[in-house]
């Protein structure tokens, strides 16, 4: 589960390629939502208590790394476009299609290389000063030319030089992309693209410092729904709403304190003694003794979260597909679901989970448990025994426990598996140096596009390809599809392309886990965004 | 006296150089490049040179070693990686929290623990002394986690008698300005009595958790130092002399004894101000031990050397403090005067 600060650099890039999906803008249509509560009125003036398991390090949306930092800045930070939700199992689903933000209309040419952004005129930061199209393009070029690590995400739509940002007039924002990409307009919903103040920036930088990273890592000028109040690292955030907010009156809270609670034990307790209201990061053991307490709701949807038993395609044994079929073939997915789990996930069948457009696990899909053939196909590579090891990060327990689970699968088959249980810090390094023989690992694309998962995970010579699986076919595919526009053979391609990896196995697709956020009852407007992370505008509880 | 404090204090700085020198070089065998820390994943090589660069990465390690030196002793334990902030700043700026958490139950735990140790002695093998025995074997066999995790369970969610483990203040209560950092205090000085109380209520629990705990240790010293003390000739001479038992036992008593006591609290202590990281976990305090403990998780290694200096600082301080207490406890050791 990953809600790991480490993580969060590579997330926030990875995210720019997958977001593609997504989109924004969601006002309107969550506002036609029902509110989800038990009875009573909502309470539109309700302060509402989130624990969070991690502490914001930098509010600087374009170089903070923690979870908790990436909640802050997405509530205050206003995109140019925005996500729409629509409600699924009381929960606020993140759409595909994208509406309205800064940007109350925008006309992207049919090439695709010339977009034009309407800014709405009654746009405010919270100091009152308005927001306009020199904001939004000093973001971009800090973004850009900055000194984030983010810099890298433009390029993905074609943005790479400060030429093609420009800001004609305060109303109106130009990109002009060099290629037309299908990930365009859900891109521009990220967060780390919301406006930030070029007045108040520049006040604060200086020549040693020219974008004023001091400053940003402890101050906003709020662009977006909230503002935050207070910063005291270690304990709280408190957000309140921010007055100058064009979308002010559909702000369903009075304000949000976020607390920094560190062990997801104390979190359960404090749901349930009601000394807050949302908490999330909580272990799927956790929220399986928290489903039976009636004053609590379970909020959960099916994520494209996938964990993975990855493989080593150029380390012996491993090269051999037979042994990897064999291996997939022996894994007991259910029972990691049902144990490790506690049930809160699903079977992944494939590099492209069930939750994700276009995702094809039930037609190709053919590993279902079983230790027969597994040695069958163990015999068939000309082998009786084989032992390999099995990494995974000592600070997932999880993990650990589904090592054992497959350990045990694989030694009745006649593969021998060592586990190593490594530092989180030598884990990423033999990751990163594509080194690990097979180990557990889980991923989530920002944008829950099927090539950019693809893309990442298994492309060749791709960088988070940590596998090393290598197919021409399937890259070809992969390059055909990602700029396909036409949706109907983009999916087609996307198929294809599943098929070839489910039956070359480059891993066992082990589980997709859910999005998982607990509640107190009466809260409502939990939502689950592209990015899986916290908006707060149609939260609220009665009473 | 004077003499004493001048050699102490260059032992002091040879022992902290030593600090120093080994963290550093200890931190920059263990596996992790600080630049791609910076950088992030997806930096190019020329970002990482840019990273490098920056921060003095590219220099020869002795070369960076001499700067970080430079700069820790004009109080500078340099750069976060996670947060890019000053550490020493970081720490400062945490230290109080884990200050009053700590200050408030050694203080309590020896309230608590000299006296019931002094009992203990003076009724040596009495019924007293046996139920004082099994508590301080309980009070040590206790896991610290354990015992937090039961007192919070039953004591604010099952009774709700505190307030439960989230931090320093409820929430709504705005900490009062800093002074002293310590939020007790800070808001008796301010006179708003409702926020001194809503921080001493909240400091309850887990205070409460390390008194338990921390007793038991203090408490097994006195006893023991003091049934020593207590068989000494010039115990025997004073009771013999028909002194008030009470004068015996404290003044006679107490003090001889206090000598290996100020040692073990001044390791409590020490602990409590740095390395409390189970506590400051489980009641969302925070405090140092939770900065070293993020620290650890995010590969902050830059903040973690820090930490590590600053609490070999802190624990060098100590030595000195209660070498002193030492001389002052007992006139034979008033160092200087006689060690030549």
């Amino acid at each position: 589960m990953n809600r790991r600060i480490h993580r969060a650099p590579l997330r926030s890039t990875v995210c720019v390629a997958l977001i593609a999906t997504s989109l924004a803008a969601c006002s309107a249509a969550a506002d036609q939502q029902k509110a989800a509560g038990t009875g009573g009125a909502a309470n539109k003036d309700a302060k509402l208590n989130v624990a969070l398991g991690s502490d914001v390090d930098l509010l600087d949306p374009h170089m903070f790394r923690t979870d908790a930092a990436y909640v802050v800045t997405a509530n205050v930070y206003e995109p140019l476009l925005r996500q729409k939700y629509a409600e699924k199992s009381g929960v606020l689903e993140g759409q595909t299609e994208v509406g309205p933000g800064l940007a109350e209309s925008w006309e992207v040419s049919p090439d695709g290389k010339k977009a034009v952004f309407h800014l709405r005129k009654d746009a405010k930061f919270a100091d009152g000063t308005p927001v306009t199209s020199a904001d939004v393009a000093y973001t971009f070029k800090r973004a850009m030319l900055g000194p984030g690590y983010i810099t890298a995400l433009l390029p993905f739509v074609g943005v790479s030089k400060p030429e093609q940002i420009q800001a004609p007039d305060p109303q109106t924002f130009i990109l002009t992309p060099s290629f037309k990409s299908p990930l365009f307009e859900r891109f521009l919903t990220f967060q780390v693209f919301g406006a930030i103040s070029e007045k108040a920036a520049k006040a604060h930088s200086t020549t040693a410092d020219p974008w004023a990273t001091a400053w940003l890592k402890d101050s906003v000028t709020s662009s977006g729904a909230y503002q935050v109040k207070e910063l005291s690292r270690g304990q709280q955030t408190v957000l309140e709403p921010n007055p100058g907010y064009y979308d002010a009156a559909k702000v369903k809270n009075g304000g949000i304190t976020l607390k920094n609670v560190p062990d997801p034990d104390q979190r359960a307790l404090l749901l349930r003694s009601g000394d807050i209201d949302v908490a999330d990061s909580l272990p799927p053991r956790l929220v399986s003794q928290l489903k039976n307490d009636p004053s609590l709701t379970v909020n959960r949807i099916p994520s494209s979260r996938i964990t993975y038993l990855g493989m080593n395609n150029t380390v012996a044994p491993l090269n051999d597909k037979l042994i990897r079929q064999a291996i997939s073939y022996a894994i007991p997915y259910q029972a990691i679901i049902d144990k490790v789990q506690f049930g809160y996930a699903s079977m992944a069948k494939g590099p492209v989970p069930p939750a994700m457009k276009s995702a094809a696990g039930e037609e190709y899909w053919k590993y279902n448990t079983n230790a027969d053939k597994a040695r069958e196909l163990l015999k068939q590579a000309g082998k009786t025994r084989v032992s390999t090891q099995l990494a995974v990060r000592e600070a997932q327990p999880q993990d650990t426990e589904a090592a054992v689970f497959i350990q045990e699968a694989l030694r009745q088959v006649g593969i021998d598996v060592q586990i190593q249980k490594l530092p989180d810090a030598t884990y990423y390094k033999r990751l990163n140096e594509h080194s690990l023989p097979m180990f557990l690992h889980d991923w989530f694309s920002w944008g829950e596009d099927p090539f950019f998962q693809m893309g990442f995970l298994l492309k060749s010579k791709a960088f988070t390809n940590y596998a090393n699986y290598a197919n021409p076919e399937f890259d070809a595919l992969l390059e055909k599809g990602t700029f396909e526009l036409d949706q109907a053979k983009r999916d087609d391609l996307s198929k294809q392309a599943q098929k070839i990896a489910i039956d070359d196995a480059p891993w066992a697709f082990l589980y997709s886990s859910d999005y998982l956020v607990v509640s107190r009852k009466g809260v409502s407007g939990v939502t689950r965004p592209f990015d899986q992370t916290l908006r707060f505008e149609y939260l609220t509880k009665t009473g | 006296m004077n003499r004493f404090l001048l050699r102490r204090t260059a032992t002091t700085l040879v022992t902290l150089f030593g600090i120093v020198t080994v963290v550093f070089f200890l931190v920059r065998v263990l596996p992790g490049d600080a630049a791609v820390l910076r950088a992030g994943p997806y930096a190019d090589a020329q970002r990482l040179a840019e990273v490098r660069a920056q921060y003095g990465l590219d220099r020869p390690l002795l070369e960076q070693y001499g700067s970080y030196l430079a700069g820790v002793v004009h109080g500078d334990l340099g750069t976060s990686t996670v947060s890019s902030g000053s550490v020493t700043y970081e720490l400062m700026g945490r230290m109080p929290a884990s200050l009053e958490i700590g200050l408030y139950a050694v203080l309590l735990a020896c309230l608590i623990g000299i006296p019931v140790g002094v009992l203990a002695a003076s009724r040596e093998g009495g019924w007293a002394d046996r139920v004082v025995r099994v508590l301080a074997a309980a009070g040590s066999a206790m896991a610290l986690f354990w015992l937090g995790l039961l007192l919070i369970y039953f004591l604010f969610y099952r009774l709700g008698w505190f307030p439960g483990p989230v931090g320093r203040l409820p929430t709504g209560v705005d900490p009062p300005p800093t002074v002293t950092g310590l939020y007790t205090v800070d808001a008796l000085i301010q006179g708003r009595v409702d926020v001194a109380w809503q921080a001493a209520r909240a400091l309850m629990l887990p205070v409460l958790t390390l008194v338990i705990v921390l007793v038991a240790p203090i408490l097994k010293m006195v006893r023991g130092s003091m049934i020593e003390v207590l068989g000494t000739d010039y115990v025997r001479t004073a009771k013999a002399m028909g002194l008030p038992r009470r004068e015996v036992l404290f003044r006679d008593g107490l003090r001889n004894a206090m000598l290996p006591v100020i040692t073990a609290i001044g390791i409590v202590f020490g602990y409590m101000l740095g390395g409390n990281i189970i506590v400051e976990t489980l009641f969302s305090w925070p405090g140092v031990g939770r900065y070293a403990n993020q620290a650890i998780k995010n590969h902050d290694l830059d903040a973690l050397q820090g930490f590590v200096i600053f609490v070999g600082v802190l624990y060098v301080l100590l030595n000195v403090v209660i070498d002193i207490c030492y001389g002052v406890l007992d006139p034979r050791i008033r160092l200087g005067r006689r060690s030549n």
